[in-house]
């Protein structure tokens, strides 16, 4: 039935664009809010991730398996905001770059002890049981279609709740007294701290905070795909949320939403394009026939998405929205308030 | 012991390459303090520049045989050179534009050309591994030649014999081929010392029996060191000797008051890049063309981000501290390979990374600067 088809496709995509969205946002706490710099949010939610993979698959499910899926959350949130922490504390003493590499460096680390540990499935990885389905099945007794349009609609409902809960979370910290001090950090760290601001206390808070969401955010991906590996957690996500990031602005939660939907659905809609648009890209004579090379669009949506990084850096560095949120209110607002002034860099 | 050695002397030209691209990343940040992402990049299009000068140009097929000398160089030079402009342009309309602007938006500018040129890369010359021609042959050193008339079926050596034979390519040269390895203290096969005679005599060039030293270093290692030697004693020279290095080093010092003593900074930059592009693309050739033999166009992410922990290591800023970064992380590399867990090489490479930024920040050869106000 073309409704399946309609279902399965885009309710696929847009659960992946609710973790990825979900992902984006409590990166943007991290470095758009509170102006530290991470390039290891990949490292968190691969935690996340793989802490739902082996609760659910080394505790044997069957009855209880409901209970652990609905335990899977909080404790993927537990277990990425610990390695938060354990992260956090040491590297807050840097600053910029340093921490931007030293972040790095760990999102690798972790990845390289899932690729060795045989607890973690080494680079095979690990299947995670499809609790959803399997109750749909025995305790609601329906067939398998019915099962399979429910577990997909459940997904989706909860990938969506994850991402609000996410930008609930996050927009009423930013709105606190909390916020303020954080975006104090990011605009002159000396100047907040000899306001009283507690650099480290903060810090910590916001590194622990968005490892906390960006593990949620992978328990929810892990019990979708029903599978993880360490590649699925590589430098490469983390630079697709990153760039969502920067292109939404660096400080603004509706930025970010409206990038990573545009991020997310390019490439999707490209993939729509007829197989008969292929662009000749390279003239390489050892690949015989004519020795042209040839693309289709959604091929060369990866060079396009790391032309459109730089220009964005180089034309509009504080992204589409800068730190400014988009609201209905304002929009119908008679007089249009003062622009807030452009957090220098 | 002697695996130890060999370890070291593996660790060491591993190290090198290391070196060759960590000193690009170290002069780059201590001029414009940019951590240079797609430096690692460079390296990767040296080779293929490196791979498509020999096809291309000089018609040296992966599958056929070895280049000369002089193409071997002339390839060599083109792969650095190309970079280095390539560096040069990306310096001017990504980089530069953003002096200004803070060191994180220079870093996202400098992840995005990175990525650019990943997926450029994956997208045109594709993303699966290319053999590289070979450019030079194996041989391990030091070793001794054995009259191969006197050897005798089933006898035994107290050290390792090596059997080769020659073929001669379609240029004329000799090819040398390993037909058979005698381990120490197992009998000569009949049947091995029988064929390597027939195929000897088959190309009708002479055949040949070596026996090696417990520690050898083959001829693509000492390739790859020399160079790095070359590299650093030339750095050396510009950076301490000429006046092209004296501006640089006001540069790194000072860069505004350099720029007020008359020193045409947009200038110093670009030929900063120049320089470590240009030792970067050759490294590629050497690393991932000669040494290696496989080149793809994600190749520069790994060595790229090693490099990047080596020139912190050393202390970053510093060439000297660079070398010596890059080389110590080789050599420990291997030692972790070999004696603790083959597959935790990277993820001890990183440790290292955290670990210095977390107790000396300035690495062991740099100087410490406290973060102004």
């Amino acid at each position: 039935m073309d409704f399946d088809r309609l279902l399965f496709f885009w309710g696929h995509h847009f659960v992946l664009l609710g973790v990825t969205v979900s992902l984006a946002l409590s990166l943007n706490l991290i470095n758009g809010f509170c102006g530290l710099f991470s390039l290891g949010h990949q490292g968190f939610w691969g935690v996340g991730a793989y802490m739902t993979a082996v609760l659910l698959t080394v505790l044997p499910s069957g009855e209880a398996g409901l209970f652990l899926f609905a335990l899977s959350f909080p404790l993927s949130m537990f277990a990425a905001a610990l390695c938060g922490l354990f992260v956090g504390v040491p590297c807050l003493r840097l600053r910029g770059d340093y921490l931007a590499i030293a972040t790095l460096g760990f999102g690798e680390i972790l990845r390289n002890v899932a690729i060795n540990s045989s607890f973690l499935g080494t680079s095979q990885g690990l299947s995670v049981p499809n609790v959803i389905r399997t109750t749909l099945e025995q305790t609601f007794g329906l067939n398998r279609l019915d099962a399979r349009r429910g577990e997909m609609i459940f997904y989706m409902l909860l990938s969506a709740g994850v991402a609000a809960l996410t930008l609930l979370i996050l927009r009423n910290l930013m709105r606190s007294a909390h916020g303020r001090a954080i975006t104090a950090i990011r605009d002159d760290e000396t100047a907040a701290e000899l306001l009283g601001v507690n650099l480290t206390r903060y810090k910590v808070l916001v590194f622990v905070l968005g490892a906390a969401l960006a593990g949620l955010a992978g328990a929810v991906y892990a019990n979708y795909q029903r599978y993880v590996s360490p590649n699925q957690f590589g430098f490469m996500q983390g630079v697709t949320i990153l760039v969502i990031v920067v292109m939404g602005g660096m400080g603004s939660f509706t930025g970010t939403i409206v990038a990573g939907v545009l991020i997310y659905a390019l490439p999707v809609l490209l993939s729509f394009a007829p197989g008969t648009w292929q662009v000749p890209v390279f003239y390489d004579p050892t690949q015989g026939g004519d020795g042209w090379v040839h693309r289709s669009p959604k091929d060369l949506w990866q060079v396009f998405f790391s032309i459109l990084l730089i220009v964005v850096v180089l034309l509009r560095p504080q992204g589409i929205m800068g730190t400014r949120e988009f609201s209905l209110a304002a929009l119908f607002r008679r007089k249009p308030p003062a622009p807030p002034k452009e957090a220098g860099a | 012991m002697s695996d130890f050695f060999n370890f070291l002397l593996n660790g060491l030209s591993c190290g090198a390459i290391y070196a060759l691209i960590a000193v690009g990343y170290t002069m780059v940040y201590g001029i414009i303090k940019l951590i240079n992402f797609a430096h690692g990049e460079f390296y990767m299009f040296g080779a293929f520049v490196g791979y498509a000068a020999l096809y291309a140009l000089f018609g040296v097929h992966p599958t056929g045989g070895e280049p000369g000398f002089l193409i071997f160089a002339a390839s060599l030079l083109l792969a650095g050179l190309l970079t280095a402009i390539l560096a040069v342009v990306v310096e001017r309309f990504c980089y530069r534009p953003l002096r200004n602007a803070g060191r994180i938006v220079a870093l996202l500018s400098a992840l995005g050309v990175s990525l650019l040129l990943q997926n450029l890369g994956q997208q045109t010359v594709g993303a699966s591994y290319r053999k590289f021609a070979p450019t030079l042959t194996e041989a391990r050193f030091p070793r001794t030649e054995v009259d191969l008339a006197s050897l005798q079926p089933g006898q035994t050596f107290d050290r390792t014999v090596v059997l080769d034979y020659a073929l001669r390519d379609e240029r004329g040269r000799d090819q040398q081929r390993t037909h058979a390895v005698v381990l120490a203290g197992e009998p000569l096969s009949a049947a091995a010392l029988a064929e390597t005679l027939r195929l000897a005599q088959a190309s009708s060039r002479p055949a040949h029996a070596y026996t090696y030293a417990a520690v050898t270093v083959s001829s693509k290692q000492l390739v790859i060191v020399l160079t790095l030697v070359l590299v650093a004693a030339g750095l050396y020279g510009l950076v301490q000797h000429t006046r092209f290095g004296r501006a640089m080093r006001a540069v790194s010092v000072d860069f505004r008051a350099a720029a007020l003593m008359g020193i045409d900074v947009n200038r110093i930059v670009s030929g900063t890049f120049f320089i470590g592009a240009f030792v970067a693309g050759i490294g590629g050739f050497l690393a991932g063309g000669m040494y290696y033999e496989r080149i793809d166009p994600l190749m520069g992410l790994l060595p790229g981000l090693k490099a990047f922990v080596a020139a912190v290591l050393g202390g970053i800023g510093s060439i000297p501290g660079a070398i010596l970064g890059a080389l110590l992380l080789g050599i420990s590399e291997k030692m972790v390979e070999a004696y603790v867990h083959s597959g935790l090489r990277d993820a001890f490479a990183f440790g290292i990374l955290i670990a210095v930024l977390l107790v000396r920040p300035s690495g062991l050869l740099g100087r410490f600067e406290g973060d102004k106000v």
